[in-house]
């Protein structure tokens, strides 16, 4: 129950950072990828099923505040974490480097995702453009070591923490 | 991980394979299935939900946007506050350059109203360079080209008060050396108001001049005017040179055969700036009203 609380406080304080992002950036035409940022960091921190559904309701909640394809980002947010539970043992997500490098390549992955979505369900490539594409990932994959010491620090309970610690937390 | 998956239950191996299929077919059927009408019921009670979360970024934004703004301002204010400096720097120059041209003003304007009532003739002329170890004389901008010539009377003003200053001892044609009655080496002939009996002015070196040659009869006493006297045939007769200061009957021996007194001159050397030139006392004869 604890665990869970725990999630969906995170998942509260995620939504907000991503407001403030699209706030910030939406002015520059890019689109920062806090909530996949946030969903990576608890696929780690929670168990599968836990990382999965974090994810599956963080895409969700994207498809609520946008206006094409309802469903997409869920889907495509599955799918990404599929890919990040089989790539998660290959590597040190404890690094910054991994952390820069997998957050915006999963980035991009999920743009390119989203895109295919649009395509095979709507008949367009959703596309946002070049510059959101590139400059989102790579600002998604920056910011993801501030918000990775940001959750690991200060938002997850001390239980948890303690629970975690024979999981091996990230 | 490979130590998390080994970890892993039976059971928990079996639905983290399912769970991910569970929630792509999830997805799929919210795509696929007409859900429009129920979706934009969700979405508008999400939007009342995330009012408060939506007013928040808002503030954060907002705040970060300031801190941007002020971090903006801290680096400005040190190239700002530079030039401000440098303006008041200027600024005080020009109020000191105004207090001296307003100074100048009321001296010039005292001199103009003297001249008018007074019977001199001449031109002024200002004090270009004085020597810092010396202030005994001056150099004076106006020169022969102006109409100075050697032996020319100087007077000045001070509170407006017209009084001897000296007398030109080099010219050149742009400037003019003035020695100053305080002068060691100036002297001139003067004479005492009350009673008429007349002496030699010279300076002491410092800041007074002395009355010498006065007789002992003079009966003068202290803050008598002593003027010049025209039968030293090198200043106009009438310049007001100051007040006895002090007659100096107790430094007076029983053999001196005449008095010495000192004077207090109305025109302190060391305080000229202008200076009234006179034509050499030959010409004044001419000029006189």
């Amino acid at each position: 129950m604890i665990k869970f609380i725990n999630a969906f406080f995170i998942f509260i304080i995620a939504t907000l950072i991503n407001w403030v992002g699209i706030e910030l950036f939406s002015p520059l035409d890019i689109n920062i990828g806090t909530m996949l940022a946030f969903s990576i960091i608890m696929a780690g921190i929670l168990n599968e099923a836990g990382g999965y559904t974090f994810a599956f309701m963080s895409g969700l909640f994207l498809d609520f505040f946008s206006d094409v394809l309802f469903g997409g980002y869920a889907l495509v947010f599955t799918l990404i974490m599929f890919i990040f539970y089989h790539i998660d043992d290959k590597i040190d997500f404890k690094d910054i480097g991994p952390q820069v490098v997998i957050t915006a390549a999963l980035n991009v992955l999920c743009v390119l995702l989203y895109g295919v979505c649009g395509l095979i369900f709507t008949g367009n490539f959703l596309w946002q453009g070049l510059k959101s594409f590139a400059a989102g990932s790579a600002l998604t994959g920056l910011f993801m070591p501030f918000i990775y010491i940001f959750v690991t620090k200060y938002l997850i309970f001390n239980v948890l923490k303690k629970n975690n610690e024979n999981k091996n937390l990230f | 991980m490979e130590k998390k998956k080994k970890n892993l239950t039976a059971y928990e191996r079996g639905y983290s394979k399912i769970l991910p299929c569970v929630f792509v077919i999830i997805s799929l059927l919210i795509i696929l299935l007409p859900l429009q009408m129920p979706v934009n019921s969700v979405r508008m009670l999400l939007s009342y939900i995330f009012i408060p979360q939506l007013r928040a970024a808002h503030g954060v934004t907002q705040y970060l946007g300031g801190v941007n703004e002020t971090i903006g301002n801290l680096l400005t204010v040190a190239d700002e506050n530079a030039s401000l400096r440098e303006e008041l720097s200027l600024l005080k120059i020009q109020t000191s350059r105004m207090e001296s041209l307003e100074k100048e003003n009321e001296r010039l304007a005292s001199a103009l109203n003297l001249t008018k009532q007074n019977k001199w003739q001449g031109i002024w002329a200002k004090v270009a360079y004085r020597e810092p170890s010396r202030h005994g004389s001056v150099i004076i901008d106006k020169g022969s080209d102006d109409g100075v010539s050697l032996r020319s009377p100087a007077m000045a003003i001070k509170d407006g008060v017209a009084g001897l200053a000296g007398n030109v001892i080099e010219v050149t044609p742009k400037t003019a050396k003035v020695l100053l009655l305080n002068d060691e080496d100036f002297s001139a002939a003067a004479r005492v108001e009350k009673t008429g009996f007349e002496g030699l002015v010279s300076g002491d070196g410092n800041s007074g001049v002395n009355l010498k040659y006065l007789p002992l009869e003079s009966n003068i006493s202290a803050g008598d005017k002593v003027y010049t006297s025209s039968s030293g045939a090198l200043f106009p007769d009438g310049i007001l040179i100051g007040k006895i200061s002090d007659v100096g009957y107790e430094r007076q021996k029983s053999f001196d055969t005449a008095l010495n007194p000192s004077v207090k001159p109305v025109i302190e050397g060391g305080s000229v700036k202008e200076l009234f030139i006179m034509p050499p006392l030959k010409n004044l004869s001419g000029n006189k009203k």
